[in-house]
């Protein structure tokens, strides 16, 4: 794998990114390279190399996140790394809004803990991710969601176009 | 609009796929008010949307959503905030090979994000397979209008596309309806 951190790329064949998307693989540590790009691997953004050692190459939520703090997001992440996930893009329209915890976004988005940590992890590695440790003011809830003034119109529209 | 719909409205300049995203989800044929594209220079299509493209889904007991597509030439801009009023949220098509991609997304982002309030998907259609740098950079230039939605590139005529902006808008949407309950 080459990485040209000055055009936010980097190059790989296609049985590696099959693998570093499986985690099923380690990587060594880099090394300076100044030859050409060699034939047969496929240019991909560097974000998308981040987003994979997040999510993928990690156990637990990473060491240095304290999993009191309330998250929030400074953008949007590709849609590509969310993989059409529902509770991924609901954790992004949540986290672009505004700081929660970590309670209240697995809730909310009802995401399971392993996929909540990966994704946090991949926000975190990818430079997305900025938390805080305060609590806001108002806790949203499950509750809140379902009674929405769209809940019932967003929930047949999902099951009518096979979102659900 | 009553309490047993909604509306979601398609925005963007001529060429960007309005009205093939909208046909892709209503229930009937869209209806469409094209007429002889006379900006040729804008965009090559021999037709374009001159009022509106209207598209409806029906729901179970009743409730149905709504699918308005303003007319992509700028000189009917006097219908984008009728067609705008009560949208839970805009859909906006971008065309990624367009030399003027970076001023439709400033005109249509002003006129349809309402500060951040209107929950806004941007979908940019035609970018080559290892295009990556255009969604970037739409993504910086809405972060510099105070703007944090999702960018996604497209290919309107591919259903699937189609579903995960309305996806992604419905999740919007939510989080976007639970911090006004909270107000």
């Amino acid at each position: 794998m080459l990485v040209k951190p000055a055009s936010h790329r980097f190059y790989a064949r296609p049985a590696l990114l099959h693998a570093l998307n499986a985690g099923t693989v380690t990587l060594s540590p880099l090394r300076p390279f100044s030859e050409s790009v060699p034939e047969g691997m496929a240019a991909r953004p560097l974000f998308e190399l981040a987003w994979m050692t997040g999510a993928k190459h990690s156990d637990g939520l990473l060491p240095w996140l304290d999993p009191d703090s309330q998250f929030q997001l400074s953008r949007w992440p590709s849609a590509a790394a969310l993989n059409k996930s529902r509770p991924l893009l609901s954790l992004c329209a949540l986290m672009t809004r505004r700081a929660l915890g970590r309670a209240q976004l697995q809730i909310l988005s009802k995401c399971d803990e392993a996929t909540f940590n990966h994704f946090l992890n991949a926000c975190e590695i990818s430079g997305l991710l900025v938390s805080e440790r305060r609590r806001s003011a108002a806790q949203p809830t499950a509750v809140a969601m379902e009674s929405q003034r769209f809940g019932g119109l967003i929930r047949g529209l999902r099951t009518r176009l096979g979102l659900s | 609009m009553t309490h047993d719909e909604f509306k979601i409205l398609f925005t963007g300049p001529m060429g960007a796929g309005k009205t093939t995203a909208i046909a892709q989800l209503s229930d009937d044929e869209c209806v469409s008010t094209d007429v002889v594209n006379t900006d040729l220079e804008q965009c090559n299509k021999e037709m374009t949307t001159a009022g509106l493209d209207y598209g409806y889904i029906s729901l179970a007991d009743g409730f149905g959503v709504r699918l308005y597509g303003t007319p992509g030439q700028e000189r009917f801009r006097f219908m984008w905030p009728i067609l705008a009023n009560n949208a839970a949220g805009v859909i906006l098509l971008l065309n990624g090979e367009h030399p003027d991609l970076e001023k439709h997304l400033a005109i249509y982002a002003d006129a349809f994000a309402n500060n951040g309030e209107t929950p806004l998907v941007v979908g940019i259609g035609r970018l080559a397979a290892n295009d990556f740098s255009c969604v970037d950079l739409v993504t910086e230039k809405l972060a510099n209008m105070g703007l944090f939605v999702p960018v996604i590139s497209v290919d309107v005529r591919e259903k699937e596309d189609v579903l995960l902006l309305v996806e992604t808008l419905l999740c919007q949407i939510e989080a976007h309806e639970m911090e006004l309950m909270e107000v």
